[in-house]
Parts: structure tokens; sequence; C-alpha cells
């Protein structure tokens, strides 16, 4: 009963929400609203990272880059005269495609090392791009990216757009929460924390990890594929490094594996570097200053969320309400510090024949500590 | 026994690290429905044999025959599915899942439903999610931890912990249960409830193997217990048999005295 009654409140609140955003279109001005779209794209981006780094225990430097491989994906097809929807559909499809070949070898790669393997994905397809310019336009790029059409529907104006984004991105949000609470979620979380334990359970691992990685480029890529629509033209000064860490920093801030922050960590961070541009840019100041500032407040950001709140913006505010909620429980009187020595003091006895011990996991929030976990 | 009843069968496995052969030409066979214990000294092999048998490890030589099927090169999850269940000594639970959650992973292993069908809420997954749930439900009520349902899984005491690992293992509906050391670090209490489930689950016809450094847990509820030590099987045989082996009281005797591994830690 109380879960029905549960189901009702996230109901209503998701109804509320969604018509909320719905209406903010129709009161925003067009440089707002470009705003308002970027935040719905990052979204996406960000919930797909979020899903592989909270889920899969992965970081991705080069997040970006498939980002960069759905959009080029749609332009260059828009380009050669496929209807625009072909275009869009095949973005996250073909990008999913890559990352999953490009996976197959990366995945090897532990902690800091599939880190690095990703931004240098990134780094490839930066140096590859100018070398094809029959291809991909090169540094010039392309343009004349035909108008996005969805049957009957023209969509062109910024309104057009900012319902389109906000659409697929809730289309997202309810694909990860389903997934998340299913079977392969299950799975998933189980991987985060014990993956000896969760294959031991009968979870491919391996496997998990390539679908996870590919799903989250997928995500990139039709974010890529609206992204390129939306604005007409396309080059790779679209997709820098940079953006990769932003969306980083973005999964951080929101909170790590949280579904809703995803959405989160995309608003703050981009408005906070909408607000830091807008700064940077006022005359008689020097051009490379909102650069400059935003990888300072950035960094700033990053440690503050990391020293005080790991869980993130939306991982904080559910401990904070789970502290509210607190029931008297019925469990133990041994407080959990009590348990851990118990647990530790049993783990190093009675093991000296141990073996799985190169078993680390890297979920750890900070992103940079691999801890050893399991057997000692 | 005959050998439809065989279950799982080792046959001269052997397993090395660097220079130190940690399991060595080790055969044994378990049979349909017995409780069998396997123990020895810190460092006897047990571990690794619970590995090879999980599929943690694979042999450097040697075959691990299960329900007549060759498995010594199986992933693990790829042996979960054929009914090889496992707790781990070093609790092994999914942190940051409710309790009913960590059950439920269990029935990863007889459940089909993939990414795809679980995003868009297709049929099948929903009719697997609901079977799955009323297993897991039904493997918590059976170790006693319905009523912890909603809670985070770590926030259980260790006794708990080591049950919830065993409701995981029994939702997974195994044919095979490993049990590496389940009674380590148990207060009295906990290890009578844990003693009273697995005599239960033996009644209910479940095969468990029983891996324990502690004699007398073993000795009370096993048919037959074999007997490692330096990664070979030194003795095999009933309760009252190994406890008078001459072998197995002197393998003991460096380590602890066989009297002081009999009564209760």
């Amino acid at each position: 009963m109380t879960e029905r009654m549960r189901s009702v409140v996230v109901g209503t609140t998701v109804v509320i929400i969604g018509l909320i955003t719905l209406a903010i279109p129709l009161v925003l001005s067009s440089s707002n609203l470009e705003i308002y779209v970027d935040i719905g794209l990052f979204t996406i981006v960000v919930s797909g990272l979020s899903l592989l780094m909270g889920f899969a225990g992965q970081v991705s430097l080069g997040q970006a880059a498939f980002y960069g491989i759905g959009a080029y994906t749609a332009a260059i097809m828009a380009v050669h005269k496929w209807p625009s929807l072909v275009a869009l559909i095949a973005a996250p499809i073909v990008t999913a495609a890559i990352a999953f070949l490009i996976g197959i070898p990366l995945l090897r790669l532990k902690g800091h090392a599939l880190a690095f393997g990703t931004l240098a994905v990134q780094l490839i397809l930066l140096a590859i791009i100018p070398e094809t310019p029959s291809f991909t336009g090169g540094s010039i790029g392309l343009s004349a990216i035909p108008p996005l059409r969805i049957g009957p529907l023209a969509i062109s104006s910024g309104k057009d757009y900012a319902y389109l984004v906000w659409i697929v991105a809730v289309a997202v949000l309810i694909i990860t929460r389903n997934l998340t609470r299913s079977r392969p979620g299950r799975g998933l979380r189980a991987m985060a924390t014990t993956p000896s334990g969760a294959s031991a359970t009968g979870v491919q691992v391996e496997s998990y990890k390539l679908r996870d990685f590919a799903l989250s480029a997928a995500y990139a890529g039709i974010a890529g594929g609206i992204y390129v629509f939306f604005i007409g033209y396309i080059s790779p000064d679209a997709f820098p490094v940079m953006l990769s860490i932003e969306f980083v920093i973005m999964v951080v801030v929101g909170g790590i594996g949280t579904i809703s922050g995803a959405f989160v960590g995309a608003a703050v961070i981009t408005i906070i570097s909408q607000i830091l541009t807008s700064l940077g840019t006022s005359p008689s100041l020097p051009p490379q200053l909102p650069t400059v500032l935003s990888l300072g407040v950035y960094a700033v950001i990053l440690i503050a969320i990391l020293r005080l709140i790991p869980s993130g913006i939306v991982g904080a505010l559910s401990e904070l309400w789970k502290k509210t909620q607190r029931t008297p429980s019925a469990v133990s009187s041994r407080s959990s510090e009590e348990r851990q020595e118990v647990a530790s003091a049993v783990d190093g006895a009675g093991r000296t024949d141990s073996v799985l011990t190169g078993e680390l996991q890297s979920r750890d929030a900070t992103m940079v500590k691999e801890t050893s976990t399991g057997q000692q | 026994m005959t050998k439809a009843d065989v279950l799982l069968e080792a046959k001269e496995l052997v397993r090395s690290f660097g220079g130190v052969t940690a399991v060595d030409s080790v055969s044994f066979s378990v049979a349909e429905g017995e409780l069998r214990g396997l123990i020895g000294p810190n460092g006897a092999g047990k571990s690794t044999l619970f590995h090879l048998i999980s599929g943690h490890l694979y042999p450097d030589k040697g075959n691990l025959i299960f329900h007549g099927h060759r498995i010594e090169r199986k992933p693990p999850a790829t042996r979960a599915k054929m009914g090889i269940s496992i707790t781990f000594q070093a609790v092994h639970l999914f942190n940051g899942m409710t309790v009913l959650e960590n059950a439920m992973v269990g029935g990863h292993a007889w459940t089909r439903h993939e990414w795809v069908e679980a995003s868009f809420r297709l049929p099948r997954h929903r009719r697997e999610e609901r079977v799955i749930k009323e297993r897991a439900i039904w493997a918590l009520e059976s170790v006693g931890l319905d009523r912890f349902m909603d809670l985070p899984a770590e926030s259980l005491p260790l006794g708990r912990q080591r049950a919830l690992q065993i409701a995981r293992a029994i939702c997974s509906m195994p044919k095979l249960l490993l049990l590496d050391e389940p009674a380590a670090g148990l207060r009295g209490d906990e290890r009578r409830d844990l003693l009273a489930l697995l005599e239960r689950l033996h009644k209910e016809g479940l095969t468990m193997i029983l891996v324990e450094h502690d004699v007398g847990f073993v000795t009370h509820i096993a048919e037959k217990i074999t007997v490692l030590d330096r990664g070979r099987v030194i003795a095999e045989g009933t309760p009252e048999e190994i406890r008078h082996d001459p072998l197995v009281i002197s393998a003991y005797l460096g380590t602890t005295t066989s009297d002081e591994a009999v009564g209760i830690r």
C-alpha cells in the first residue's frame, strides 16, 4: 500500500515537473532558450555517463567524442540527402556500435588507464576530422545542414528544439530509471560494488560493462544528433576535451549514479558556465578570460563537492531526506563502525590461502583512488 | 553411489601460484543431496579449491564435472546459471541496494530478460520481475530476514549479512550451494540460527559444500568430510572417522589441537 502511495506521489511530482518543463520555453528569450536546449542535451549525455560511472565504475574522459560522433553521423547523413529523421535515429545507433567496438579492447584497461584510453579516443577523433575534409568537412566543418523534419512537422524554431530535446531527455531518464530497477540494473549495481559477487550470481560482468559503455555512448550520440540539427552546422571545435571534462563534473556535481542528478548537474554547470562567459566577455577584458575563469571555477566546484558532499547534490539531498524520515530501526544496536571492525577482523583471520588478490574497483567517488576490496 | 547420483566430481585438480601448489591433484565427488564438509588447517588450499569450483579461478590441470558437464573453464556467471551458487567468507553484499534487491540479484541466474526489455518494461520483464520478487521474498522468509526487506543491506549486522548472502544464493535456485566459512565471526546465537538453517536446507534436499576452518561446526552437520592439507586430500569419511584419523590430527596439531578446534569459539 505504501508503495502504491509512493508511486502516486512520485507520479504526480513527475507530471508537475513535466508541465513546468513544457511551460518554460514559452517564457524564455531566445538566448536563454539556447541554454535551456543545452541543459536538455547535457542531461541526456550526463545520464549516460552517470550510468557508466555509477554502475560500471568506469570513468570516461572522452564522452564528448561520442557526442561528436553522434553529431557527425547525423550531419553527414543529412548532408547526403538522407531523411533527417533517419539521420537523427542513426546517430545513437552508429555511436553505440562504434563505442561497442572501441570498448572491446578499451574495457580491458582498469581505473586511470581506462579514463586515459577514452581521452585518447577523443584526441584521435579530433585529429582525424581535420584530415578528412571531403567526408567531415575538415576543420571548417559542414554547414547548410538541412532542418529536421519529423513527418509533416518541421522542427525549426528554438522552441521546437526545446520541446524535442526535453521529450528525448525525459524518455532517456525514464529508460534509465526502468533499467536500473530491473534485472539488468540490479546486475549493474551489484557489479559496481563487488564484481566477483555479481559474477557469482550470474551477472556477465564483462559483457555488462561493454553494454553499459555502448548505452552511455548512445545517449551521447542522440544528444549530438539533436545538437547538430539545432545549430545547423558542425565543426570539430564544438567537441573540445574540455567538454568531456565538463560532463564528468556534471555527473559528480549532480550525484554519480542518481537519475535526477544528471539533470541537476547539467543545469548547475551549464548555468554557471553561461554566467562565467557573460562575465568574461564584458568589454575591456582579455578574450581568454572565460576559459581561464571556467577552469578555475570548475576546479573549485569539483574539489568542494568531493570534499563536502561526495554523493553530489542529489545524493546529499536524499541523505538529508532519509535522515528526517528515519524510523527507529529494529536491526541492531551495534554501530556500523563496530560491525566494520568485526567484519575486517574476520576477513583478516582464517584466510591465508587467499586468492583473487588483485581485484580492484574504482567506484570511489573521488575517481582518483582505487581501493582494494573483498579479500584482504 | 551410482554415477547418476554424482552432482559434482573433481578429477585431479591442480592449481599453483608461482612456485606454490595450492591445490595438488585433488579428486572427490559429491552426491545429490549431500552436505559435504571441506576442512583443513590454514593454507590447506580450501579457498583455492572453493574458487576453482565457483569459477573465480581456473585449474592448471584436471577436470571438474557438474551434472555431467565439464565446467573447469566456464566463467562464474555461466556456472551460476547452471546452478552453482556460492556465499563468500568476506561478505560480498551489494551495498547501496536494499535487502530485498540483494536477494533479487539471485534471480539473475534463472531469468532471461535483457536490457531492451527492461528499458521499455516489455511483458517478459514484468513477468520475470514478479517471479523474481516472489522468490526473493520467499528466500528472505526462509532465513528470517523478510522483516528487513527495505533496509539497506549494509545496515545489517554481520550474522544477518551472512544470512542475506544465503538468501541470495537460495533465490538463485541452486543445485549446489557452496558456503565459504559461513560461521566465521558469528556470535553463539547467530551460529545456532545458521546451523538450523543449513540443516533445514539439507533436509529439503539441497546439495551443499561447506568449507570451514572450524572443525566443530562442520562435524555438527556434515555427513561426510573431506580433509585437505597442503593442497592434498589427506582423509575423507564421516565426522566420526575424521575425528580419529591420525593424519588429520597431526595436520591440525601444527596450528591448533583438534580439541581446541572442536570447541565452540
